[in-house]
This record gives structure tokens, C-alpha cells and sequence, in this order.
């Protein structure tokens, strides 16, 4: 049965397209028309899917058959699984089913899923596979690793804090556009000004201010909902994430496929001191691969513990430089003339002048801060890279996980001896690329030098500073 | 069905030079390989140059890319002309603009391009120098390269070049313009490599 809920989950995307199109000036009944077709074409290929569904054991494999006009088979042998995830999200339990997630050694293929089967066949192909089986609780409880788990407080502060206003705000601008189309703009306008009772120029503070609530509020309620009950545990293979309030989604994340570790302070939440961790991940899935939050919030004095208890390889402290004073100039410019740009163009069309200086004041000062946080240097094995685009981020990483390593000088910095290092780690199925910019020409044959196979280059002692600078707040510093 | 059937011609006069090539005798066929490899330019520190050939052939690519960006100042054009509302003198400050650039790239900007290049592989990594405004150097472990292709386009066809492509896990790269026997024996020499590489791992 959980195949007819499956696709109507699938099918609320849709349905809610199609009401909000049909709007626009067709006739109702095409509307209802549209949406009663479409839920019986998937209910008809849901149904069909499920007929055509099939699992075995066979040889010591486990056998996956399914598609209607494609064939697709999927053979996983024994000795390539590494271990059977079993879950169940409301609708599995409603109907007392699990889902079973086969995790494979090795990235090179995805992973291998059963959406919905009784508990007594799951603990049949544990039996027949002999593979190692886990439930959601049985990792958290059986080991002595740490467990990190969110608290309630937390996940406020996460929520409150999200601001992933980008995508909120396209929410609410179509929203917004589709409001606009059953009711006219003098009619919503004749409505705000009865209600506030202002002018034009009101009106539009009352819109952006609503819709900037309105996005808050929807990035609130998403993290809260992705994030709630947060767990993170551990055993001597793999990191372990449990979350989510009504679908509980499990990722289990490989170490050796842990491709780089990203430390993320959003502007919003860096004044407090709090700060995000990702890891870039090689593999396949749409979870278990690419940017995994591996934990929602942090303060940044608990990351060097949290670090050295989930993420050892990267709890180092490293020596690396700035950019120079001379870089400065170019940060600016870098920053200040696109964000002119756009700031003219829009005071244009909109007739607010007043928008370029305030725009002009605002990209001076982010250019600052870009210019202050850029750093990167490396030691041995390790490297490490700070940039700030909107958010901080630092981002450490192996030499051995550096899939390409590129140091480049446009004209500008040739001239005022500068140059930027980038670095390329495999996330997902293509790449993760860091860079920071403008740093003192010398640094170049240096990082060359480290990355390359020719470590006879000569080396000379970096200027002091040593990153992630969290530590200066841990329980081991040392100067 | 027009396109086809100008192609069509065109690919079996290709195939056909290739077997005429092919058909030589052994001695002449090896000759001009011998004599690229003679020729073969490297710079003070013994990397490798890409083939001359590729300065023409950016002509003649870059300068039919460059077309494209006509359509923006055409497109203008034909709107200020059509109505009151936009001023005329935007098209042709576009147009002037765009003229030069398409001048550059049939005239200085690929040789410039050409004379930054340098590439250098050996049995542990792949080490690429190039760029004309921002000058990029590229360090590829040998252990990191998945594959290695070959690549050939309308144009470097015509010049009788190809383009290697190296891919790691994380990004892609290309070394553009070879002569066709000397990307071959590129990518069957970073492939061996790679797989050397691999095997002690």
C-alpha cells in the first residue's frame, strides 16, 4: 500500500503546480481535469512499479529487479556490503514496514534501496546475507564512540539564525506572483492601503518587510524541521547522522570518503560565535554524497574538541598567511565596482539615488572583512583555506584528498605581485572548488611546492599565524 | 536532411585521407611523426609547447566563436531602429567594440595564447602553464587522473589536431591543439602512467 503514498508525496509538487498555473486565466475545470489525470497516470505507474518491483537473495547476492519498459538490475554481492541501514518514516510505521538501505564498500557505485518491506523479510536477508544490520539506535547505544545530539536551544538558535534567504525569498516571490495573478496589483494596493492606511513608498517598506519576514519564517520552519533531533555518532569506519522531525533521514558517511572538512561561520551567526560543519564527501546518493551538514550548530571553543572526537584526521593547527597590506586595494575593488554596478542600474530604473552610497558604504565594508578573514597554508600532510564570500568559511583538507592544485596571477595582481590558490576535492560525483585570493606572490612556489611531486623547492619560513584559530580558545593551545 | 547530406561527403573524404595515410608505406608514415617530434618546441625548463598549428586554428576558431556576441549589438540595433524609445549609439559603441575583439582573436590573441603554453607530463604528475590575462598554473598528481581522452572538433580537424583531456575525481582538464600523433601518444602516456601509479597504491 505505501506505494499509493509514495506517489502522492511525489504527485504535492505537481498538484501544486498545476493549481497555481491553471490560475492563470484558464478555466477551472481544466484545472481539476489536469490535476485527476495526473494522479491517475502516477498512480497507475506507482502501481505498475510496485508490480514490477521485485527483491531476492541468490547465490549469495542480493538481487534487485525493477522498471517496466527499462529493465534495471541491480546485483549486490555479499562481500562488497558493508552493512544493511534499516529505517522507517511515518508512513512505513503507520503500516509497520521498514526501508532498508544497503551501504557498499567503495564508492564507485550507488547504493542499493528497498523502500518499503516487512520487518520479518528485512531480518530474512540480514540472515541470508550475514551482513552486519543497524537501526537507527543500535549505533548510538552499542558503541563507546562520543555522540553529539542537538539540543533543543540549539536547533532555535540554528533556525533562527539559518537566513538562507536566497531560496526563501524565490519562495515568496512566486508566491507573490501568483498572488498577483488572482487578485490585481490595484486591488492588493487599494487592500494594504486600507489596512495601513499609507502611500506608495509605504506600501513597498510594508512589502519588502513582510516578504523578508516571510522568508525568515519559512528558513526557520525548513531547519527546523531538517535539523530537529539532530544526532551525530560514531564507530572506527564511519560518521553516523540521524535527523529530520516527521521523515527521519539517516546518512552514513564513510571516513575514507570524507574528501574535506568545511567550517562554516554565517553572518548572521558568526557575531555570536556559533558556526556549521560540513564535510565534502566522494560517493554516490542523494544523501551519502557531495556538502553533508555534519553538524547544524557549534560554538566555535567546542570545535576543536568536536573535531578531535569525530574528525581527527582534520583537528590540526596550522601555520598560514594573509594577504598583504597591498592586497587590500584589490579586495575592494573586487567587491566595490560589480555591487556599484548593480546598485546604479537598479537606483536608475527605481529612481532611489540614495541606494548607491548606502550600497557603496555596505560592499566597502564586506570587502573589508573579505580583505581581513583570507588565509590558507598547509604543513605536511594538511591544508587549510579561509574565504569569506557572505558566510566564513575554512575549509581543511589532505594533500591526498587534492584532486588538482592551481596557483594564478591575473594582470592586475602581476602587477602588485599577488596571486590566488585554488584547490579542487572531489564532492559527489564532480568537485568542490576552494580558493583565496590576492595573497603575496612567494606563496606560490610554496604551495607548488608542497602539492607537487618536487619537494626539493625552497621553502621559506612563512610569516606567523597559524588557522583555524578556534583553537586559541581550546583546551591545547600552544603558541 | 540538408546538413546531413552536406556532412556526409565530408566525413568520407575524411575517413578516406586517414586510409590513404594509412595505406603508405610504413617508413613514410613513421617520417612525419619523426620529424613533429624533431621539431617539437620546449621551453628552458624542458616543457613542451603545444603545435604551432594551434595559432592559425584559433584564428579561425576564436573569430567564428567571436560572432556570437555580434548578435548582442545587431539585437539592440534592430530594436533602437524599430523604436523611439532606445537610444541608437549603444549599438555601435557594441559594434566597434566587438570588432576589435573579433580582430584580436584572428590576429594577436592567439599567438599570445600559444606562446604561454607549456605543458610537461611525467610518471608523476601532469604540470600545465597557460593564460593570457590571468596566468594559471595547474598541478595534477598522475594518481589522481581517471581517464584521459582524446578530442577532436570541426576546426582543429581541418589542422589536423586534437585536444587531450585529463579527468580526476574532482575536475576536468585540457590541453588543447596537439598535432594528432603527438596527443595520441599523450594519452596512451598519461594513461599508462596513471595506471602505474595505481597499481603501487
Amino acid at each position: 500500500m505505501t506505494f499509493v503514498f509514495r506517489t502522492l508525496r511525489e504527485l504535492i509538487v505537481p498538484i501544486i503546480l498545476i493549481f497555481f498555473l491553471g490560475q492563470g486565466g484558464n478555466s477551472p475545470l481544466f484545472t481539476w481535469w489536469g490535476i485527476s489525470l495526473m494522479l491517475l497516470v502516477l498512480f497507475v505507474t506507482g502501481f505498475v512499479n510496485w508490480l514490477r518491483f521485485t527483491w531476492r537473495v541468490e547465490e549469495g547476492e542480493l538481487r534487485i529487479e525493477q522498471g517496466l519498459l527499462v529493465r534495471k538490475k541491480r546485483y549486490v554481492p555479499r562481500d562488497r556490503i558493508q552493512a544493511i541501514d534499516i529505517s522507517s518514516g511515518p508512513l512505513q510505521r503507520m503500516f509497520g514496514l521498514v526501508r532498508l538501505n544497503v551501504l557498499t564498500a567503495g564508492g564507485s557505485s550507488p547504493e542499493a534501496q528497498i523502500s518499503a518491506l516487512s520487518r520479518s523479510d528485512a531480518q530474512a536477508i540480514q540472515d541470508a546475507l550475514q551482513v552486519e544490520m543497524r537501526s537507527p539506535d543500535s549505533v548510538e547505544k552499542e558503541s563507546t564512540w562520543p555522540v553529539y545530539r542537538i539540543t533543543r536551544k540549539r536547533l532555535l538558535l540554528a533556525a533562527s539564525t539559518a537566513g538562507s534567504f536566497g531560496v526563501a525569498l524565490s519562495i515568496v516571490g512566486t508566491v507573490m506572483a501568483q498572488i498577483n495573478q488572482v487578485v490585481s496589483e490595484e486591488q492588493m494596493i487599494d487592500f494594504l492601503e486600507s489596512w495601513i492606511g499609507g502611500t506608495s513608498v509605504e506600501f513597498w517598506v510594508t512589502f519588502v518587510v513582510l516578504a523578508v519576514l516571510a522568508a525568515w519564517l519559512l528558513s526557520l520552519f525548513g531547519t527546523l524541521l531538517r535539523f530537529s533531533g539532530f544526532t551525530l555518532s560514531r564507530n572506527g569506519r564511519e560518521l553516523y547522522i540521524r535527523r529530520g522531525l516527521f521523515e527521519k533521514k539517516q546518512i552514513t558517511i564513510p571516513y575514507h570518503r570524507i574528501q574535506a572538512v568545511r567550517v562554516v561561520e554565517g553572518i548572521l551567526r558568526q557575531p555570536f560565535g556559533f558556526a556549521m560543519v560540513y564535510v565534502e564527501n566522494a560517493g554516490f546518493g542523494d544523501e551519502g554524497g557531495k556538502t553533508t551538514v555534519v553538524f547544524p550548530l557549534l560554538r566555535k571553543r567546542e570545535l576543536h574538541t568536536f573535531m578531535e572526537e569525530m574528525l581527527p584526521e582534520y583537528d590540526v593547527q596550522l601555520p598560514g598567511v594573509r594577504p598583504p597590506g597591498r592586497a587590500f586595494l584589490r579586495y575592494q575593488i573586487r567587491t566595490v565596482v560589480p555591487a556599484l554596478m548593480a546598485a546604479s542600474t537598479l537606483a536608475w530604473f527605481m529612481e532611489v539615488y540614495w541606494l548607491i552610497p548606502v550600497i557603496f558604504m555596505a560592499a566597502a565594508l564586506m570587502a573589508y572583512i573579505r580583505y581581513r578573514d583570507a588565509a590558507a597554508g598547509f604543513e605536511e600532510k594538511n591544508g587549510f583555506m579561509r574565504f569569506r564570500r557572505l558566510a566564513r568559511t575554512t575549509v581543511m583538507f589532505q594533500r591526498r584528498r587534492v584532486q588538482s592544485l592551481s596557483v594564478m596571477a591575473n594582470w592586475f595582481q602581476r602587477r602588485k605581485k599577488l596571486c590566488s590558490v585554488q584547490a579542487v576535492v572531489a564532492s559527489g560525483s564532480s568537485g568542490a572548488v576552494f580558493r583565496v585570493d590576492h595573497l603575496d606572490e612567494s606563496v606560490r612556489n610554496e604551495w607548488l611546492g608542497w602539492y607537487g611531486a618536487d619537494h626539493s623547492v625552497d621553502r621559506p619560513e612563512l610569516p606567523a599565524g597559524t588557522w583555524p584559530d578556534w583553537r586559541a580558545d581550546g583546551p591545547v593551545y600552544e603558541t | 536532411m540538408n546538413e546531413r547530406n552536406d556532412q556526409k561527403p565530408e566525413l568520407q573524404q575524411d575517413s578516406s585521407e586517414r586510409n590513404s595515410r594509412q595505406d603508405k608505406p610504413e617508413a613514410e608514415s613513421r617520417e612525419p611523426t619523426k620529424s613533429s617530434r624533431k621539431e617539437e618546441l620546449r621551453d628552458e625548463h624542458g616543457h613542451r609547447y603545444l603545435s604551432p598549428e594551434a595559432i592559425n586554428a584559433w584564428r579561425i576558431g576564436g573569430a567564428l566563436g567571436s560572432l556570437i556576441y555580434w548578435l548582442i549589438p545587431l539585437g539592440y540595433g534592430a530594436l533602437a531602429m524599430g523604436g523611439d524609445m532606445w537610444p541608437e549609439w549603444p549599438a555601435y559603441v557594441l559594434g566597434v567594440i566587438f570588432l576589435t575583439f573579433t580582430m584580436m582573436e584572428a590576429t594577436v590573441i592567439p599567438w599570445i595564447r600559444w606562446k604561454r603554453w607549456r605543458y610537461h607530463v611525467d610518471h608523476n604528475e601532469i604540470d600545465l602553464r597557460r593564460g593570457l590575462f590571468v596566468v594559471t598554473r595547474t598541478l595534477i598528481p598522475i594518481k589522481r587522473v581517471q581517464h584521459v581522452d582524446t578530442r577532436q572538433g570541426p576546426v582543429y580537424r581541418q589542422f589536423g589536431l586534437a585536444s587531450v583531456t585529463v579527468t580526476t575525481a574532482g575536475d576536468t582538464h585540457e590541453i588543447p591543439a596537439l598535432s594528432e600523433p603527438v596527443a595520441d601518444e599523450l594519452r596512451s602516456t598519461i594513461s599508462e602512467y596513471a595506471r602505474i601509479a595505481r597499481e603501487d597504491l
